[in-house]
C-alpha cells in the first residue's frame, strides 16, 4: 500500500505566513526596520541612486576645474537640445553655467555622492536591516539544531504508508540501514508505543542565509574601520631621492610616514616591436629606518611594497629632470675624441688646464624676447650651458644636441658636442594604510561560502513512524523539491522492496 | 589568423542553429531539435578551438606577448558568446528542453556577429592587466553575465507563454506549446540565476581583491564597479523576492529581464558611454 509521493511540504509558504502576520500585527517602526520589505526597497533605491554617480562625473576623478567645464558643456548641450537657450556666445558663459550647476550638485551631495551623508545613511540602514533581520531569524534557525522535530507529523503532503510483515525490530533495522545509507544523522524517540525517527542531511544549509547576511555586515564594518583608522595619500619620488613624509589626501597636507622611503631607481620597459607600448613601470624602493635599510623591493603595477601595514603602489610615472649629460670633446688641432658623462654643476677637465662646468640644462630651448626659457618639459631642443675657465679667463657657451655645429665660440681649443641626456625618472606612489581590509576579505569569503550553502545545500529531512503494523514515511526539503521528490520515491520503493 | 576563421565557423553554426531552434518550435520534430543541438555543439567546439588557438597565437608572437584571450572588446565579445553557449548547453543537458535555444542562442549570435566588426589584432597586455587575477575575474564575471542572459531568454519565453495562456491560446500545435509549463520555466529561471549570482559575486570580489592589489583600493565607485553593484542589487532583490517573499512567475520574470538590461549596460554601456578604470576594455 503505497501512496504515490506527489508533493512534498513547502516550508517556504509557512515561513512567509509567519512573517506577514507578525508585520501586520505589531506594525511599528522597529518591525519595518527589520522587515524583508525594507531590504527590497533599499536594494532598488540604492541601485537607482547609484546610477547618478556614474553619469555625473565625481569629484576626485579629475581636477575640479575640468569637471566644472565638463558640467558646463553638458548642461549647455542639454538646454540647447530642448531649445531653452541659444547658442552660447562665450566660454565664460559655459563655465559660469557649469559653476552654478556644480554648486547646486555639491550642495545636495551629488558631486561626491557615494560618500554623501544620505547615501552612507542608506548603506547603514541596509546593514542595520540586515543585522536585525538575521537576529530575528536566528532563533528559528537554531531550533533546527537545538531541538530538531522528531515526532512524526500526520497528514503532510507526500506521505507513504507501508504495511510491515516482519517484527518491529527487524523493520527498524532495515529502515535504519536503507535510509541511513544516504542520511547520516538519525534521531529517535518513542511515543505512545510508536517509534519516531528523524533522518537529516545538510542541516548546516539552514545557516547559509545567516552567514551571507553577516558577511555583508563584516564588509560594511571593514569599510568603516578603513575610513576611520586608515588613510590614503600620494608620494612622488625622483630617482635617488627620499622622503619621510607623504601627501595625505584626507588631511590635504603632508604627513609623516614614520620611516624614510627612498627611490633607488625608477624605470619603464617596453614591448618589442613597433610603437612604444609600455610593458611595465618599476620602482626600486628601499625603506630606511634608524639609518638602516629595513626593507626593499622593486615594485610594479600589480605588485606593491608593504611595510609596517603601509602599502606603496606604483600609480604614476614621469620625468623628473636630468641626472647626467654626455659631452663629446674633440681637440681642434686633431686628436682623439673624449666622452665625459657629467652631472649637473659638476666640473670636468678636458685637458690643457681647462675646467668646464655644466651650469644649466634646458630640455626645450627657446629665446623668448631676451630671456632663455624652456618651451616644455619634453626633450624637443635640449641645450646645455657650459661655464669654461681657461687660463683664468672665463666665459659661457650654449651647446645644442640637435644643432651640434651651432657653436659660436671658436676661440677654445676644443669642440664640445652635447651627445646624450640621461634623464631621471619620477615615480608616483599611492600610499595606503587600511586596517579594515582584512575584515573585507573575511566578509567576502563568508559571502561566497554563505551563498554556496544557501543555494546548493538543501536541508533534507525524512520522518518515519513505526508502529506494530505500519511504517509511515514522509519528508521535506528546504530547496530543490523536484529532485528530492525523486529521491524520496526511490527510497520508498527500496523500503517497500525490503519490507516485503 | 586561423582562430578568427574558427570564430567565423562558429558564427555560421550559431546562425544555422538559431533558425533550426526556431523551426523546431512549431514543428517539434525530434530530428530538427537534434540537428540544432549538433550544430550548436559544432559551433561551440570550433569557438573553443579558436579561443585556445588565439591564446597560443599570443605566445607565438613572443613569450612576453602571451596572455589569455579576454583583454579587449573583440575578445570579450567572443568570450561572452562562448560562455553563453556553454551555459545554454549545460541547461539543455540538464533540463532536456531544446525549445529554449530559440531564445538564447540568438544572444550568442549577436555577440559574435558584433565582434566581427571589431579589430581582432592581438595586442600585448597593458601593465594594469598583467596579473593572474585577470583570469579569475573575467571568467567568473562572464559566467555570471552568461547565466543572466540565459535566464533572460527563459524569462521572455515565460512572459510569452503566460500571455498566451491568459488569452486562452492553448493550441497544442502553436509554437508556445513547444515550451514547458510556466512553473518549470519559472523554476529554470530561478535555478540559472542561483548559479549566476554567486559567479557575479565572485567576479566582483576577485575584481575588488585585484583592485586592492594593483591600486590600493578595493572599491573606488568607478562606473564599472558601480554598475556591477547595481546589477548585483537587482538580482539580490530578485532572490529575496522569490525566496522569502514568495514572488513567482510574471514579477520575477520581469525582474530577471530588468536584471539582464543592467548586465548589458554594465558590460557594454559603461565601456562605450562612460569613462573610468575599465576603459581599456573598449
Amino acid at each position: 500500500m503505497v501512496e504515490k509521493v506527489k508533493k512534498l511540504n513547502s516550508e517556504k509558504t509557512k515561513k512567509e505566513g509567519n512573517e506577514k502576520s507578525q508585520e501586520s500585527f505589531s506594525g511599528g517602526f522597529f518591525e519595518f526596520l527589520r522587515s524583508m520589505r525594507l531590504a527590497i526597497y533599499l536594494f532598488i533605491l540604492l541601485a537607482f541612486l547609484s546610477i547618478f554617480g556614474t553619469i555625473i562625473q565625481q569629484e576626485g576623478t579629475e581636477s575640479n576645474q575640468k569637471i566644472v567645464i565638463n558640467l558646463g558643456f553638458a548642461t549647455t548641450n542639454f538646454l540647447k537640445f530642448f531649445r531653452l537657450i541659444d547658442e552660447p556666445r562665450s566660454m565664460e558663459e559655459i563655465i559660469s553655467r557649469g559653476e552654478s550647476i556644480y554648486r547646486f550638485l555639491s550642495a545636495i551631495g551629488i558631486m561626491n555622492m557615494y560618500h554623501s551623508w544620505w547615501f552612507v545613511t542608506l548603506l547603514l540602514l541596509l546593514t542595520v536591516n540586515l543585522f536585525l533581520c538575521s537576529i530575528k531569524r536566528l532563533p528559528a534557525v537554531l531550533k533546527y539544531f537545538s531541538e530538531p522535530k522528531i515526532i512524526y507529523e500526520e497528514g503532510l503532503n507526500g506521505e507513504s504508508k507501508l504495511k510491515i510483515k516482519g517484527s518491529p525490530e527487524e523493520t527498524k533495522k532495515k529502515i535504519l540501514e536503507i535510509i541511513g545509507k544516504k542520511f547520516s544523522r538519525c534521531s529517535e524517540k518513542d511515543v505512545d508505543g510508536a517509534s519516531h525517527f528523524l533522518f537529516e542531511k545538510g542541516r548546516f544549509g539552514r545557516l547559509g542565509v545567516i552567514v551571507t547576511h553577516f558577511s555583508i555586515f563584516f564588509i560594511f564594518i571593514g569599510s568603516l574601520v578603513g575610513s576611520i583608522w586608515g588613510f590614503k595619500g600620494f608620494l612622488y619620488l625622483v630617482e635617488g631621492e627620499q622622503s619621510d613624509t607623504y601627501w595625505d589626501k584626507g588631511k590635504n597636507a603632508e604627513a609623516p610616514l614614520g620611516f624614510t622611503l627612498k627611490c633607488e631607481k625608477a624605470y619603464v620597459t617596453y614591448y618589442k616591436g613597433e610603437g612604444k607600448r609600455p610593458k611595465g613601470w618599476f620602482s626600486d624602493l628601499s625603506v630606511i629606518k634608524d639609518n638602516k635599510k629595513a626593507a626593499s623591493k622593486v615594485i610594479r603595477v600589480n605588485d606593491p611594497l608593504s611595510y609596517n601595514g603601509l602599502y606603496f603602489y606604483q600609480a604614476n610615472f614621469g620625468e623628473g629632470g636630468v641626472s647626467k649629460i654626455s659631452i663629446e670633446v674633440t681637440p681642434r688641432a686633431g686628436g682623439e675624441k673624449k666622452l665625459f658623462n657629467v652631472g649637473m654643476g659638476k666640473e670636468f677637465n678636458p685637458g690643457m688646464g681647462m675646467r668646464v662646468k655644466v651650469a644649466k640644462f634646458i630640455p626645450d630651448f627657446i629665446i623668448n624676447g631676451k630671456e632663455i626659457v624652456s618651451r616644455s618639459d619634453e626633450l624637443n631642443n635640449p641645450a646645455a650651458l657650459l661655464d669654461i675657465e681657461e687660463n683664468g679667463k672665463t666665459f659661457s657657451t650654449w651647446i645644442f644636441m640637435k644643432y651640434p655645429d651651432f657653436h659660436p665660440f671658436k676661440e677654445t681649443p676644443f669642440i664640445f658636442k652635447l651627445i646624450n641626456i640621461v634623464g631621471k625618472n619620477k615615480t608616483g606612489l599611492e600610499v595606503v594604510y587600511d586596517p579594515g581590509v582584512i575584515l573585507i576579505w573575511i566578509g567576502c569569503v563568508l559571502l561566497v561560502t554563505g551563498l554556496y550553502i544557501s543555494f546548493f545545500v538543501p536541508h533534507k529531512r525524512i520522518w518515519v513512524k513505526l508502529d506494530k503494523s505500519f511504517a509511515a514515511i514522509t519528508g521535506s526539503t528546504s530547496k530543490n523539491k523536484p529532485s528530492f521528490e525523486l529521491e524520496m520515491e526511490g527510497l520508498v520503493s527500496n523500503l517497500k522492496g525490503a519490507l516485503k | 589568423m586561423i582562430s578568427s576563421k574558427l570564430f567565423g565557423v562558429a558564427m555560421i553554426a550559431y546562425f544555422i542553429s538559431t533558425f533550426a531552434y526556431i523551426f523546431f518550435l512549431p514543428s517539434r520534430k525530434k530530428g530538427v531539435g537534434s540537428f540544432a543541438s549538433i550544430v550548436t555543439w559544432v559551433g561551440f567546439l570550433s569557438q573553443t578551438a579558436g579561443l585556445i588557438l588565439r591564446w597560443k597565437d599570443s605566445y607565438a608572437m613572443g613569450p612576453e606577448f602571451g596572455r589569455i584571450p579576454f583583454t579587449n572588446l573583440f575578445e570579450s565579445m567572443v568570450f561572452f558568446s562562448w560562455s553563453l553557449v556553454l551555459v545554454y548547453l549545460g541547461v539543455e543537458l540538464k533540463f532536456k528542453y531544446k525549445s529554449f535555444g530559440a531564445f538564447v542562442i540568438p544572444f550568442s549570435l549577436i555577440a559574435l556577429a558584433y565582434s566581427a566588426f571589431l579589430s581582432d589584432e592581438i595586442e600585448p597586455l597593458v601593465p594594469a592587466l598583467q596579473s593572474y587575477w585577470l583570469h579569475a575575474h573575467v571568467a567568473t564575471c562572464f559566467l555570471g553575465y552568461a547565466s543572466f542572459a540565459a535566464a533572460c531568454g527563459i524569462s521572455i519565453i515565460y512572459l510569452l507563454k503566460e500571455r498566451g495562456e491568459k488569452r486562452g491560446d492553448n493550441n497544442p500545435n502553436g509554437f508556445l506549446a513547444a515550451f514547458p509549463g510556466t512553473k518549470i520555466l519559472d523554476e529554470v529561471n530561478y535555478k540559472i540565476i542561483a548559479v549566476g549570482f554567486p559567479f557575479l559575486t565572485i567576479g566582483i570580489i576577485t575584481g575588488a581583491y585585484w583592485a586592492n592589489y594593483a591600486w590600493g583600493t578595493y572599491w573606488s565607485w568607478d562606473p564599472k564597479e558601480t554598475w556591477s553593484l547595481i546589477t548585483w542589487l537587482v538580482y539580490a532583490a530578485f532572490l529575496h523576492a522569490r525566496l522569502t517573499y514568495g514572488w513567482m512567475g510574471k514579477r520575477t520574470a520581469i525582474l530577471s529581464v530588468a536584471g539582464f538590461i543592467m548586465v548589458v549596460f554594465c558590460y557594454l554601456g559603461v565601456n562605450l558611454l562612460l569613462s573610468g578604470l575599465h576603459s581599456y576594455a573598449t
